[in-house]
């Protein structure tokens, strides 16, 4: 019941607010999106703790029961999603996109936190599947409404590719969840695996990760996600990179690993393969890209690599590390999302060919946390997104048990040297944009303090301190995770 | 009375209404205004005698003997009651749509309303019918006063347009007599029955007469359907039509052709032994139509810049949709096409209403010619938020997005039913198809969504409003948003 | 069987030619009469097997008896369309487009 109201209220305020948002004033929409979202948070605060279970059967005729459960896999991207969503909704305080009203802007993104927090607790593939859909079309108008307002045709462009893009992907999974559901008798996630290689079982784990990785992506699946985040409204690209890419990581752990391990195994070399070459491939861009918005969405495409790579060892290990990955990934993308589309907020575009005053000399804050988060995607020590490359190199190093040795130890060395390109990329954002090439004072213009403070302060120093904390003390999600969730056995 | 002369009261109920409109008409001849409302409180009552007569207890195994066969032959299994309902309603919504010009058109008001109500006795009695007589009786019945409604609206393209309509329904009434005399020459009957079909296909020198009547008839119900390659008249007559008379293509014809194709596929579907290599052919046939309607239709669509356009192409691919289900030739598929009609149905149905509603508003640019562009509707969410709500609604249902879930949960259903039987292979091929479809719907969907223009700003509330348009528009969504949350409201009856 | 070969044949010969005017034709009158060509020989099929088939006496009277009232009731409407068609626009042909249709 707790669980159902937590979902239920940011749906309803959110559609509340889509269809009356433009008659409320930003604030008062502001505000009560603002006691949706931390409300739905308490109560699924209160939900987790309990440990409810819901359970009821909704469409008689697919086998379809609404069930909502929680563990350890999918706990992560709750807590992540609840604070994301919080932080999102918050930081339209600093700034509402152009294109429409605060209220629909505001609906639109609670109807998206509460579309994955369903899939994250969904306990039924399908009931997973349609939660997955509901977050589409709200995600859609967010890029087509209010994206960049600077080019129609782009904005359209980058919609139209990730609503058809995506859909591409949930019908291939739905496929794939339907002929699953066939094989083991019902729809829900808490049955045995299948077991074996046979074409059937392969056909299956195909259509499963074929379709979740296009929404990971996986690199030669990719090409939406760029421009869906260049175009996409600050508060947009955030859900994009913490929620919309943790429902393929969740989804992947969910469906092909832990539902049918056996087969998953036939496929898993080439994901890892694929995840490795896109770690290199999202550093090679990046190492060239010139909009900075683009190039951290590229670098998007490089963590979701090491995900990708991590979740095919099929190892315990391996799942921590992805889960691991995805988390720090959340938080870091979120973090540099907002603080570029802070920049692009004061510089009117985020190109990094423009010569500017450096950041270190106008605003050192923001300067700072910039720092913090590139050398944090980077994978510096002490950071969180250390860990999960870390834990993914290891688990690569000795995958489970039925897999070509060889081929992960070649990704993982692959991924390793996307690893160091990150660095130089990293390196060379820092360059342009913190230390910068044109001095400060230069050409007569007057140095502009333009240092965050306020809301866009707040919300940057909660992402920060989740980065810091999951990287200094990495136990908090690992312990979260090492057990296996009642359920499918996990290859060891 | 005899409980299996029960099973045509929903038919003869509309039926003697239509009479009843004509003989009214002769009376006073000179008022407009009675013949609607007459009209919907008929099909009304012809709704309300689906459950009674069921509730009396006929169906295909009530005791008959003694009658004679044609009249024994009709009785009515579970889906087909949802697609009376369908047909019945359907015509309701359709006369309520129709445009002011039926008054002046030839034969007045009365004609058309009489002509809808033996459409809607048609289609009611074409779902029942569980023989080939009347099955050919009643689809004629059901598409001949649509073909007139098209051409009575006088004008040029209308006229050209029932003329494709009517030289369709010729051939398929051909096609459809030709295979009901193979039928009846495989099986000496022409009772659609499992035993019957069962002991044709095991003799040999029955099969093929048998096998080709069948394809023959499901080629002629595909006429009906709209299915590719018996296409063509659907664009011209959807776009040429009042809304009135595509409601009643989409609803009443549409509900007949569903009947008629479920009636030919009855005896595959509920078999008392398997006839495993006939059903290979049957499948493939099918699949094919299927396939090719869905993906077809979903392309034309795309191409589309005017509402009815689109609604005409997606048609096509939405009858695919329906068919695809019915290529796994179980009751699961039966139920999932059912499930599938009906949301089209409704769905469409409030977006036929939506148009009718914006082309009342003047100042809406929409009233520019007889269709709008999709230009036309650019910030209509803006502009009329019920209408808007609507819109947006029953395009997400058709393309199978949440909110539009009940939408999405038909076409899980018709892959669920897909992958039941291992046609895992159509399944993949429906990805395509599903997207193709979202991206048709999506350009109305976002012109609808997007930013208003500048002058067209002001122009909202003005202008008197269709009250008819917005009864179909609420009574669809109520019904499409009933079924998305609580779906196990229709399935008994689906099976 | 031997004396069912005559009607069987003229049932196929029937379907065969008006087939063809549907298919060739393109003129809405000759592809009326190819349709109604195509019915004749389907009613041929169904009155000639009562003679092969007994039990199928009585539907293989009652076919043709719905079958020629439907078609009748047809061929109204569509020589009525098909004069209004005429007059409207002077031709017949099924592939010309309206212009107003464009």
């Amino acid at each position: 019941m707790v669980l159902s109201a937590a979902l239920a209220l940011p749906a309803m305020v959110g559609a509340l607010l889509v269809v009356f948002g433009s008659a409320l004033g930003a604030r008062p929409s502001r505000w009560v999106a603002g006691a949706a979202a931390v409300g739905s948070a308490g109560l699924l605060w209160a939900g987790l703790v309990r440990g409810e279970v819901v359970d009821v059967l909704w469409v008689p005729d697919l086998g379809l029961r609404f069930a909502l459960r929680a563990d350890g896999y999918s706990v992560p991207f709750v807590l992540l999603t609840s604070l994301v969503l919080i932080l999102v909704v918050a930081h339209t305080a600093y700034e509402v996109p152009s294109g429409g009203s605060a209220g629909g802007y505001l609906g639109c993104v609670l109807l998206v936190g509460s579309g994955a927090l369903t899939a994250f607790l969904a306990g039924d593939m399908v009931l997973f599947f349609l939660a997955f859909e509901v977050v589409l079309i709200p995600m859609w108008v967010l890029i087509g409404r209010w994206g960049d307002p600077h080019d129609l045709a782009a904005r359209r462009d980058a919609a139209s590719r990730f609503l058809l893009y995506t859909a591409v992907g949930s019908t291939l999974m739905l496929v794939g969840i339907l002929l699953l559901a066939h094989r083991r008798g019902s729809t829900g996630f808490a049955v045995d695996a299948v077991q074996g290689t046979g074409p059937r079982a392969v056909l299956i784990v195909l259509l499963l990760v074929l379709g979740l990785a296009i929404k990971l992506p996986v690199f030669p699946l990719h090409t939406w996600l760029p421009a869906a985040h260049t175009i996409a409204p600050t508060g947009g690209s955030v859900l994009l990179a913490a929620v919309l890419l943790k429902l393929g990581s969740y989804g992947l752990i969910r469906l092909p690993v832990l539902s049918a391990p056996e087969a998953f195994a036939v496929i898993a070399p080439w994901l890892g393969l694929a995840g490795g070459v896109g770690v290199v491939w999202g550093g090679l861009v990046c190492l060239a890209e010139s909009d900075l918005k683009r190039l951290i969405a590229y670098s998007s495409v490089a963590h979701m690599g090491f995900v990708a790579l991590a979740v095919s060892t099929g190892s315990q290990l391996g799942i921590q590390a992805a889960i691991y990955s995805s988390i720090a990934h959340g938080l870091i993308a979120s973090l540099l999302f907002i603080l570029v589309g802070g920049l692009k907020h004061r510089w009117g575009s985020a190109s990094l060919t423009v010569a500017r005053e450096p950041l270190r000399e106008v605003s050192p804050r923001l300067g700072a946390i910039l720092v913090l988060g590139l050398t944090a995607s980077m994978g510096l020590p002490g950071l969180a997104g250390f860990w999960g490359e870390l834990l993914t190199l290891v688990a690569a190093w000795s995958p489970a048990p039925g897999r070509p040795r060889s081929v992960f130890v070649a990704s993982a060395i692959i991924a390793a040297v996307g690893a160091a390109l990150a660095a130089a990329y990293v390196v060379r954002v820092l360059r342009l944009v913190w230390l910068g090439d044109a001095v400060a004072g230069q050409r007569g213009r007057p140095i502009v303090r333009v240092d965050i403070r306020g809301v866009e302060w707040a919300v940057t120093a909660v992402l920060v301190a989740g980065i810091v904390w999951l990287g200094v003390y990495p136990y908090v999600l690992l312990d979260l995770t090492v057990v296996a969730p009642a359920g499918p056995a996990v290859a060891p | 009375m005899n409980s299996a002369v029960l099973s045509l009261l929903p038919a003869a109920v509309a039926g003697v209404g239509a009479l009843l409109v004509l003989l009214v008409d002769l009376v006073m001849p000179r008022s407009q205004l009675w013949q609607r409302p007459l009209g919907v409180v008929i099909l009304l009552a012809a709704t309300a005698t689906v459950p009674v007569a069921w509730t009396i207890g006929w169906f295909a195994h009530t005791d008959r003997s003694g009658l004679p066969e044609i009249l024994a032959s009709i009785g009515v299994p579970s889906p087909a009651r949802v697609l009376q309902v369908v047909a019945l309603l359907g015509a309701a919504a359709a006369l309520i749509l129709l445009g002011h010009e039926h008054r002046e058109a030839p034969g007045g008001l009365s004609v058309a309303v009489a002509l809808v109500l033996v459409s809607a006795a048609g289609a009611a009695s074409a779902a029942a019918s569980v023989d080939v007589i009347s099955l050919v009786v009643s689809l004629e019945v059901a598409t001949l006063p649509a073909v007139a409604l098209v051409a009575l609206r006088g004008r040029r393209g209308a006229v050209h347009a029932s003329l494709s309509l009517l030289m369709t329904s010729l051939v398929s009434f051909a096609v459809t007599v030709l295979g009901a005399a193979l039928y009846l020459a495989a099986n000496s009957s022409v009772v659609l029955s499992a035993e019957l079909v069962g002991a044709g296909l095991d003799a040999r020198t029955t099969r093929p007469a048998l096998l080709l009547g069948t394809v023959l008839l499901v080629v002629g119900m595909a006429f009906k359907l709209s299915l590719v390659p018996f296409h063509a008249w659907t664009p011209q007559a959807y776009r040429e039509g009042d809304l009135g008379v595509v409601a009643l293509l989409v609803t009443t014809s549409k509900a007949a052709g569903v009947g008629g194709i479920l009636a030919v596929l009855r005896p595959f579907i509920d078999p008392p032994a398997p006839f495993v290599l006939a059903e290979r052919g049957l499948v493939l046939a099918l699949a094919v139509l299927a396939v090719a309607s869905m993906l077809i239709g979903a392309v034309g669509a795309l191409r589309q810049t005017r509402p009815l356009g689109l609604l005409a192409w997606s048609t096509i691919g939405q009858a695919g949709w329906v068919l695809l289900p019915l290529t796994a030739l179980t009751d699961a598929g039966r139920a999932a096409a059912v499930g599938y009609s009906l949301a089209y149905a409704l769905a469409t149905l409030v977006l036929l209403a939506v148009l009718r509603r914006g082309r009342a508003l003047p100042g809406q640019h929409l009233s520019d010619g007889p269709e709008p562009a999709f230009s036309g509707f650019l910030g209509y969410v803006r502009r009329d938020r019920i209408g808007g709500a609507a819109l947006v609604f029953a395009l997400l249902v058709l393309a199978g997005l949440p909110p539009g879930v009940y939408g999405l949960l038909v076409k899980v259903g018709v892959l669920a039913a897909l992958t039941a039987e291992g046609l895992w292979v159509l399944a993949v091929i429906a990805v395509v198809g599903v997207v193709l479809g979202i991206a048709a719907y999506a350009r109305w969907l976002a012109a609808a969504l997007g930013r208003v223009p500048e002058r067209g700003a002001e122009a909202a509330a003005a202008g008197r409003t269709a009250y008819g348009a917005l009864l179909v528009l609420g009574a669809g969504c109520l019904l499409l948003i009933v079924l998305s949350v609580w779906p196990a409201l229709v399935a008994p009856f689906l099976h | 069987m031997i004396h069912l070969i005559g009607p069987f044949v003229l049932a196929a010969l029937l379907v065969g030619i008006g087939l063809a005017g549907v298919l060739l034709r393109r003129n809405a009158v000759l592809v009326l009469i190819g349709v109604e060509l195509i019915l004749a020989g389907a009613l041929v099929l169904a009155v000639s097997i009562s003679i092969a088939r007994p039990a199928a006496h009585a539907a293989s009277s009652v076919l043709p008896l719905f079958v020629m009232t439907i078609a009748a009731a047809e061929v109204v409407l569509a020589l009525a369309v098909i004069l209004a068609v005429y007059r409207l626009r002077g031709s017949i042909d099924l592939d010309t487009p309206s212009e107003e249709a464009r």
